[in-house]
This record gives structure tokens, sequence and C-alpha cells, in this order.
């Protein structure tokens, strides 16, 4: 027994004084690392003790006044009878957003970096981001204008392929796929831009080695472009997954209405809807802890799993 | 490539070193306001004291304050969202001077924003402004009396009296509404809204063209939107018109119905009856009566389809295209900006207001407003000096002054007719008004008067706002307005998920995805939700200030 | 250079080739055109007039061309207050915070740095958990920077998401580089600063542009920091502007009469193109950096 701990006391011994080697001899990086850590620290680490406030019926103006509660904010948020069904439109609205519209930025990339005239390239790159810069505000306007029964373009054109008059706006079946459609209209070109930064790192000399073997395009894309930019891919997913029950409150906001409460009614707009008639600091604090700490339940989850295939992940 | 990383790096060190300058000299200004601030505080630190020692009361000298007469300049920082934010407009140089005043326009962010900007301004000691403007936020108004951060002003009130006055002539009841239990008044109403604002509008060429009568009854009314959507009233050879239309999922556009099937109950609120009890409208019969006719309307066509969808009111007025709406009185101005454009476009168009149609029991009603304000402004305890701030406010409160505030010059920016009538020569939401910062519209909603002093208001408006709101009486008094929102815990917490559960049956099926056959199933939901537990909540809160509001309005009276 | 793009032609395409090829140009023009809609929805509206925007419906074309309401909208001095501090918190922001992401990225892009991975792990904790509003307003009041231009520009410095991209770019650079440099006795600053740097353009710049933009289209700082008008960013004015309407009261259940001032559709639209034009005028700047890339990468290798 006696000797064990000997041991583990200069095992320990050891590996402090080996890490503090390492350190003295990293102590650039770290001298590096100086304006990062202050600014973590005092910026996001200082204001994070607001997290308390969760458990607590806060009163902003008076904190004296508040009183901790312990989890009734979380109890008061689970128990609500429209919890679960808005959990589940929040999963399911995120999860099609991840699934459908994850891979098309990368598609787009890789079927731009095939393009040969560099002219036309550069002019649909610019082209593509444009819907990023408008706002929600403004984009639900315009697809309320093209959604109108009457007369809008893409009602028309539902109707001549289909002969159904569709009001996708209110209808239960096509407001969810309506979500979907435009999110991804909006960030897609956007969703490039790191695949490209990622291409453009790749060592021409591979290409040239390729096409001497005489691999097609095809297959220079698919053996040296696709593998070469898979560590992108991989961060980014893992951090899109982080944005599982952040369904984009946004752009639900300014496009549904009662009808469609059923299927795309989401934690945001509930707890939006909730403050309307008592607004409670402390309790939309507590939505947003839940949120997150899911969040990173799932991120750890992936990360490991992407890990344990091999990738290189997050952290 | 090294020179210019170099000189990209020295472009960047000097556009950081310009942020710093004027980030300094914005230092250096909120420095001096904190400073300042900060003498305020001790100030109304010391009032605050005071206020607690007289249990709440705020002492005041029996003299008046002759505002227009003080020697020493007073800094006030003023909260609004709406109405003119830039500084240094022409009316604010007129306040400036005729009070002596420093003002300093705190201009909101906007709506969607508004309520997290006042939160932050009304938290911060430092940052607080004299008078704070804000609308909703009933937790937090309550919280800031509790804290001590507003001014009680009914004392000034019983000294000051154009405000008072004014919303004592338009009805009592709003200053009900504005005090506390104790009689105590830390908000003043800041704008309270004509006793109704809406009224039936029918395109009356359109009835020429089709040589029918302006429908009297519900079931005229009906025919008429039948007629408009089927027998081409504009005559140009197309199926494009349709009967009734106007803004996009929101209940009141159906009010004819609302009010005329059965008694008028089916209104989307808590309603309370004549003999003191209180009930769900949304689950009355009434209710089922005018869904029924209304979802029937919609399944024929003879609705706009996007009624059921949020369009934006203004834009589906300028678009036209239907024949009857249920819409604002304010309409009836020329000078609106929705009718203009609809004009332009359809010149030969006569839209004209007429009366509510009847329905099944004879006493046609129009949609009644809110006695209560929908903001309120008030003095908070950094304030250095509130009854003169106070004072102030209730001299610019005066037929004169306001109109000035509100109109500008007269001959230079509107002109009176001298019959009672005026001409608005310089448009508020005009450019001109922001290209010379004349400041029309200053503080809109820190005070505004629907009375004579509206001179927007036609000759022929104002009688249509008499009209309505004679004619809606019946209906307000089943109206329920919280004095003190805040206290319906009961409701507060189930009333979200019980209007939800009644929207989404409601707009389905008025949409025609919903059924009345499953009118019971709908009904049980709600009282499954507890709306029972809110009815009796009503009762009990509701009914006590109900009768202190009695108490009240007898004193007012009498 | 030359040499490369001729080897590249010289290779033969197949007929498959030639044909996904010619798809892939149609494709992209038609994207491309679906892509541009809104915007040029909102630029035609911009330049019709008030009458004609009221009425809503679809725009190809102005309907009653005229440019009176740009006039109108720069007579608004607070769109000139808005663009001078954007235009100042974005550079100062793109600035610091790119050179801060990189100095932050770097060294925990080394696998054996002590602490390396734990610090990382609390940088992605603060992607995820935030202290909310309240608490980040008192410590931009601590900090005595309420009202000042710099309590816009520093709480968005650096943010996990791009120290994290960043940090998996900056591991994809082979070791053997810095090894060499190392022989030499440089320290790891001379070669983050003379070999890792160069090597990351492309990163750089797209952390750039994530950052730039990320400042230009943050309104949401000047709502909580700012009170003075005249120093709110260009989006704070915008946005103030596109939702000053009764909406929010309407959705509270209030009534109110219509007398509320509803900007005109025309002016609300020409203020988002003068707000959104000069930040895409960025990117065909920073675009060259990933075409070069490739060449920079190809003369080290």
């Amino acid at each position: 027994m006696a000797e064990n701990k000997g041991t583990k006391k200069t095992d320990f011994k050891t590996r402090c004084q080996t890490t503090w080697k390492d350190m003295v001899k990293y102590r650039w990086l770290y001298f590096l690392l100086i304006p990062g850590i202050l600014f973590f620290a005092i910026f996001k680490y200082v204001p994070m003790g607001g997290l308390r406030i969760a458990f607590m019926d806060y009163n902003q103006y008076n904190p004296a006044k508040s009183t901790w509660v312990g989890l009734d904010q979380f109890v008061k948020l689970f128990s609500k009878a429209s919890f679960l069904p808005v959990l589940r439109n929040t999963v399911v609205i995120s999860l099609l957003k991840l699934i459908i519209g994850f891979p098309i930025p990368v598609i787009l990339a890789l079927m731009m970096n095939e393009m040969r005239s560099l002219k036309f390239k550069k002019v649909s790159q610019t082209l593509l981001y444009l819907p990023h810069f408008i706002s929600w505000v403004i984009l639900a306007g315009i697809i309320m204008t093209l959604l109108d029964p009457d007369n809008g373009l893409i009602t028309q054109l539902i109707y001549n392929l289909t002969g159904e008059r569709v009001m996708v706006l209110t209808s239960t079946k096509w407001f969810v796929p309506m979500l979907i459609v435009t999110d991804i209209y909006k960030g897609m070109g956007w969703g490039t831009i790191l695949y490209f930064a990622a291409i453009s790192g790749i060592d021409p000399q591979l290409y040239e080695a390729a096409s001497i073997d005489g691999a097609g395009k095809w297959k220079q894309m698919l053996n040296i472009t696709l593998p070469s930019i898979v560590p992108t891919i991989v961060v980014c997913f893992i951090m899109n997954c982080g944005n599982i029950l952040n369904a984009g409150f946004d752009q639900i906001f300014m496009l549904y209405t009662s009808h469609v409460y059923e299927v795309a009614d989401i934690i945001d707009t509930y707890v939006y809807r909730m403050g309307l008639i008592n607004s409670d600091y402390s309790f939309s604090t507590a939505a947003g802890m839940f949120k997150s700490v899911v969040a990173f339940i799932l991120i750890v989850f992936v990360n490991n799993v992407a890990k344990k295939t091999g990738n290189e992940g997050l952290y | 490539m090294k020179k210019r990383t170099l000189a990209l790096l020295l472009a960047g060190m000097m556009t950081v070193g310009m942020l710093s300058g004027c980030g300094d000299s914005g230092s250096g200004d909120s420095g001096s306001q904190g400073g300042q601030s900060g003498s305020q505080e001790e100030q109304s630190g010391a009032q605050e004291e005071q206020a607690g020692d007289e249990g709440g009361n705020t002492p005041v000298a029996d003299e008046k304050i002759d505002v227009l007469n003080q020697s020493e300049t007073m800094k006030m920082s003023v909260v609004c969202l709406q109405g003119y934010t830039q500084p240094d407009s022409q009316i604010q140089k007129w306040l400036e001077e005729r009070y002596n005043l420093d003002i300093e326009v705190l201009a909101l962010p906007g709506w969607s924003d508004a309520t997290a900007k006042i939160t932050l301004l009304m938290q911060d000691e430092t940052q607080r402004p004299d008078i704070i403007w804000w609308w909703n936020m009933e937790k937090d108004y309550s919280q800031w009396v509790d804290a001590g951060l507003l001014v009680d002003v009914a004392p000034y009130m019983e000294k000051y009296t154009n405000m008072r006055d004014y919303y004592n002539s338009i009805d009592p009841g709003v200053l009900f509404y504005a005090s506390d239990a104790s009689g105590a008044i830390y908000r003043i109403p800041g704008d309270v809204a004509e006793p109704a604002c809406e009224t039936l509008w029918i395109r009356q060429d359109w009835l020429d063209n089709l040589n029918l009568e302006v429908p009297k009854t519900l079931d005229e009314l009906e025919s008429v939107l039948y007629a408009f959507t089927n027998d081409d009233p504009d005559g140009d050879g197309q199926n494009n018109t349709y009967g009734l239309g106007g803004d996009g999922y929101d209940l009141r556009s159906f009010w004819p119905w609302i009010q005329g099937c059965g008694d008028g109950l089916g209104r989307d609120t808590f309603l309370k009856m004549d003999d003191g009890s209180y009930i769900y409208g949304p689950t009355t019969e009434d209710c089922k009566t005018w869904l029924g006719r209304v979802s029937k309307l919609y399944a024929d066509g003879v609705i706009t389809p996007n009624i059921i969808t949020d369009t934006d009111r203004d834009e589906e007025m300028a678009n036209g295209g239907f024949g009857v709406t249920y819409s604002w009185v304010s309409w009836n101005n020329p000078s609106v900006g929705p009718m203009q454009s609809f004009y332009s476009t359809h010149p030969e168009a006569k839209w004209v207001p007429i009366d509510m149609v009847s329905g099944d029991n004879g006493t046609p009603q129009d949609d009644p407003a809110s006695v209560a304000a929908w903001c309120y402004f008030g003095i908070t305890n950094t304030c250095s000096d509130p009854e003169r701030a106070y004072a102030i406010w209730d001299d610019m409160a005066t037929p004169e002054n306001y109109i000035h505030r509100r109109f500008g010059v007269e001959g230079e920016h509107y002109k009176d007719n001298g019959d009672g009538t005026y001409e608005i020569l310089v448009p508020s939401d005009g450019t001109q008004n922001t290209e010379q910062n004349i400041g029309l519209k200053l503080f809109q909603d820190l005070f505004a008067r629907k009375d004579f002093c509206n001179i927007e208001n036609t000759k022929s408006t104002s009688e249509l706002f008499e009209k309505v709101a004679a004619n809606s009486r019946i209906a307000y008094s089943h109206t329920v307005e919280k004095k003190n929102p805040e206290a319906y815990t009961v409701n507060n917490e189930k009333g979200t998920d019980i209007g939800d559960a009644m929207k989404e049956y409601v707009w389905g099926v008025i949409g025609g995805s919903k059924s009345l056959d499953d009118w019971d199933a709908y009904v049980q939901q709600i009282e499954s939700l507890g709306v029972q537990d809110i009815i009796d909540e009503l009762t009990t809160l509701h009914g006590a200030q109900m009768k202190e509001y009695e108490e009240y309005m007898k004193n007012a009276n009498g | 250079m030359k040499d490369m793009k001729n080897h590249l032609t010289k290779v033969r395409r197949g007929r498959g080739e030639v044909a996904y090829g010619v798809f892939n140009y149609i494709f992209f023009t038609v994207l491309c055109i679906i892509m541009v809609y809104p915007f040029w929805h909102v630029v035609m509206m911009s330049l019709s007039s008030v009458e004609a925007t009221a009425k809503g419906g679809i725009f190809l074309w102005p309907k009653g061309f005229n440019l009176d309401t740009y006039a109108q909208v720069f007579k608004d001095p607070s769109i000139w207050t808005g663009y001078l501090t954007t235009v100042l918190v974005t550079i100062s922001g793109t600035f610091l915070g790119t050179l801060f992401t990189a100095t932050t990225a770097y060294p925990l892009s080394k696998k054996d740095l002590p602490f390396g991975k734990t610090m990382l792990l609390l940088v992605l904790f603060t992607m995820l958990f935030s202290g909310g509003m309240i608490p980040g307003y008192l410590l931009i009041k601590g900090l005595g920077l309420i009202d000042n231009r710099w309590a816009l520009v520093l709480p968005g410095l650096v943010s996990a998401y791009n120290v994290i991209i960043m940090k998996s770019f900056f591991m994809t650079i082979p070791e053997s580089l810095e090894e060499s440099a190392k022989i030499d006795g440089a320290t790891e600053v001379t070669i983050f600063w003379k070999i890792v740097l160069p090597l990351s353009k492309a990163t750089i710049a797209t952390i750039a542009l994530f950052t730039a933009v990320g400042y230009w289209n943050d309104y949401f700082s000047s709502v909580l920091y700012i009170n003075t008008k005249s120093r709110w960013a260009l989006q704070a004015v915008l946005r103030y502007m596109l939702t000053n309407t009764n909406q929010a009261m309407q959705s509270a259940g209030v009534t109110v009469a219509s007398a509320t001032n509803v900007t005109a559709a025309t002016i609300k639209s020409a203020s988002v193109v003068i707000a959104t034009v000069p930040i895409l005028c960025v990117y065909p700047f920073v675009q060259k950096y990933f075409v070069k890339g490739v060449m920079i990468g190809g003369v080290k290798g």
C-alpha cells in the first residue's frame, strides 16, 4: 500500500515536471494566447454568472429582492402541456434543416470547383451568397408575396403542376417544407465559403499527379478534393449539431400563424408568446439554459463519435 | 507583399485609433452624464426616503411652480418610441426656451427591441431617464413601483389640472386604470384610443354599378358580398373581385358577424355579463354561429383568401379588390397614405363609411376600444425636480401648446380656416419635417389629445368617431379591463395556452381545415386547459375591481 | 503558373465531362437567377413610386421609376451617423478580431500543448452558454463603456465558432514546415507570424469575412449599449425603420388607431440597399485569396 502510494506520488511529481517543462518549452504559445484568454475570461466568463438567474425569481430592478427558487423555472417549462409538442417541432424542423441543408453547400462548392471559367465562377459565387444579406423581415415579405393565394408566383406554379390551389402559409402539410426550403435558400451560398477556403488549401501537385495517372475530373474530385475537405465538413457538422434546439426564431416568427402551431411552434416562439402576457426574465433564461445543455451534450456525443471513426473532431 | 501587409496593418491601427478617439469623446460625454445623474441620484435617494416616511405620498408645497419663469436650467432626458426622435428640432428648442430646459431625447430602437431597452434603462441607476415611456410590461411596472423607481404624481395632478381634466373629460375611467389601489398614480396615461376606432366601409361605386342598396342587416350584407364577388361590380368582365377583405389574421375583420350573431358574445376574449358573472367568448354558442356563417362565406370564395394569413392592413387596403371591410375610422381623412395609394390607381372608386349592420338581436354595435391607456409614461426617481417636470408636462397639455407641439405653427405648418376646420400644410410623416428638423410629433405618445385638438381629423371624421363611439357602448359594457393585469396569476399562467388553442381552432374553422362538427371537442379542450380557473379568478379579482370602479366613478361624477 | 494551366488543359476531356460542364453552367445560371431575385425585388422596389409599392406584388422592373426615395433617405442624418459608426466598428473589429482569433487558435492547434484541450473546451463552452442580456450589460457598464462605440466592438471580437474553424485549418498545415524553422532557432511567435499566417491567407480571409459581416449586421449591441441615436450602428437605424409599425402592439392585443407612422415600402427597401451594398463590395477582395491560396500552396510545396 505504502509503496503504491509512493510510486503514485512520484508519478504525479514527474508528470508535473514534464508538464512544466512542456509549458516552459511552449512559453511563446502561451504568450500568443494572452489576448484570447483575457477576452474569453472578461467578456464570456464574467457575465456567465448570470446563468444563476435561471434558478431564481429574479428582480432586475431590485436584485436584493430576488429569491432562489431552485428548479422551479425548469419545472414550469417542462410541465406545460405544450412543452412536448413544441420540443418535438423544434427537433423535427432543425433536424430536417440539418440533414437536408447541411450537404448542399458541400455539393455546391464541389460543383463550382469544377467550373472552368474563372470569371463565371467568381460571379456565381458572389451572387449565390446574396440572400444571406437579406434579413428575414424583408425575405418574409417577399415569401408572402410569392405565396399569395390569388396571384403569388409560386402558388400559380403549384397550381399549374398539381391543379391544386395550395395555401402554403396556412397548411400544416406545406409549412415545414417551406421553412426548410427557404432556410436552405438563404444560407447555402454563404455556407460554401468555408469549403472554398478548404479547397483552396489543397496542394495542386496532388491534382497534377492524379491527372498524370490518368484520373478524370470525377475521380479527382472523389479521391482528392472531397477527402481534403472532410475535416472541415466534420467540424462544421459537429458545430451545427449544437443548433439542434435553435430551429430559427426569426424565420418562423415572421411567417407563422395559429394555423400551423401544430407543426411549427418551436421553443423560442412559444417562450416569446408566454412573455407577451407575462414577461419573465428568469423563465426565458431557464428555457435558454435548457437548450444550451441539450446542445452541449449533443456536441460532446457527436464529437466522440467523430473521433472514434478516425476524424479529428473539435477538441 | 511585405509592404502591403504593413500598409494594411497601419490602416487597421489607424481606424482603431480613430474609433478610440470617437470613443473617448463618447465616454467623456457619458462620463459627465454619469456624474450628473449621480448627483441626481443623491437627491432622488433623499426623496425616496421622504416618500418612505410619508407612506408613499410625495409631499407637495401648496404653491404652484411657475414653469415659465425658472432661472435654473433643468436637464431632462425623455424616452420615446414613435414620433419625432431627431435631436435639436425646432419644437424641442421651443420647449427648451419656454421652460428653461435641456432636453435629451432617448429614442427606443423600434417596437421589437424596445422592451429590452426599457428594461436596461430602468435597471441602471446611472442611465435611468427622467421621463420613461412604456407599454404593456405590467410585471416590470409593478417592480418599478415596488423598488421606488417611479414618482407618485397624484398630488401634482391636484395642483396642475390640464392633463387630469382632459382625461376626465373623455372618461374618468382612464385615471382609475392608471392609479394603484391606494390612489397613487405612478403612471400617466400616454395615449388613449378613441372609444371606438373602426367602422364598416363599403365601395359605394360598386353598389351603384350593381344597383344595390346600402345593406342594413347582416343578411343583406352577405347578399351584397355575394353580388360583389360574382356580378363583376367593377365591370371589367373578369372574375377578380371579392366581397369582404381587410387585415389578415385579425378576427376584428369579421366584427359585423361577431357583433351580429346572437347577443354578440362570440368575441375572442373573456367577457363580463350584466349580472356580474364572467364567460369566455370563444366557447359561446354565439361564437359557433358566427364561425359557421364566416366559414361558409370563406368557403364560397366571397372573402379574400389571404385574410387567414398575416397580411399588412395598409397594403391590403391600398391594393383593393374587395368591396366591404371593417377598418379604421381615420381612413376617412384624405391625408391617409394607404387611401391615397388606393385612389391613385382606382380614381373612379369611392369608399364610404356606413352604419353597422344589425344582426340577430337588432342592436348593431361597433368594436369598442379600451378605456385604459395602451401606453404610459412616468417620472423616475432620477428626475431632479419631479414636480417641475410634471408642471411642465401639464402646461404642454393645454390645447394651444399641444397643437404647437403636435402640428407646429399656424400659417407655417398648418392653416386655421376659421370655421373650426384646419388644413395641414406640413404633414408630420412627410420629408419636410425631417429635412428642416421641425420636430412635429415630438413626444407623440407622451400625452396625446384625441379631441378637437387633433386638427388632422376633418369635420366628418370627428363626427364619425362620435357616431361609432356612441354605437359601441353595449359591447363595451361586456369588455373586461384590468387595472392590474399582473395580479391575475392564473390567467398569466394559463392564458397563453388557452389563447393558442382558441386561435388554432377558430382560424382553422374559418380557413376550412377544421370543422364545426368538432365544436364540442374544442370546448372540452379549452375547459381542460383551465378556462374555469381563469373565470373564477376574474369573478373574485375583477368583481372586486368593478366595485372599486363604481365607487370611483360615483365620486368622479358626483 | 502558365505551365500548370497548359498542363491542365492538355488533359483530354471525356464526353461525360463535357456534358457535365454544360450542365454545370446551366445549373448555376438558373440558380444565380433565383438567388438574385429577392435582392433584385428590393432594388426595384426602392426605385419605384410610393403609390405603386403600397400595392405590393411582384417587382421585376420598377413601377414609376424615380430616385426620390434615395434622395430622401440620404437626407436623414441618422443614416450617415449610422454609416460612420458601422464603418469604424467593422474595420477595427475585423482587424482586432481576426488577429486575436488567430493568436488564440494557433496555440490551441498544437496537440501537445499542456492544458490546450481544457482551454479549447472552455472556449467551446462559450459557444453554447452565455450569461444573458443583463449580466452582459452590467459588464459593459462596469467597464465604463455604456454609450461608447467600443461597446459595439469588444464583446464580439472573438467567437468560439471562428476559433474552432481556424484551429482546424491550422491543424492541416504540415508540421515539417514549422520544424525546419524551429531548427533555425525561431520562436513560435516568429513561426506564427512568418510561416503560419502567410500560409493561411484563405483561412484568414474567411474569418475576416465572417467577422466583418458579423459586425456589419449587428444591430443588437446598439440596442443594448448605445443610448444616443447618433451613435447607433447602421443596422439599428435600419431596423428602427423596418419595424416601426404597430404590429407589435397588435400582437399584444392592444387596440390602437391607425395614426401610427408607417414608413413607406420604398424607403424601407432603399435603406436595405444602402445598408447592404457596401458590405457586398468587400467580397471580391476577399475572394481573390481563395483563388490565390492555390498558387501559393503550390509554390511553397
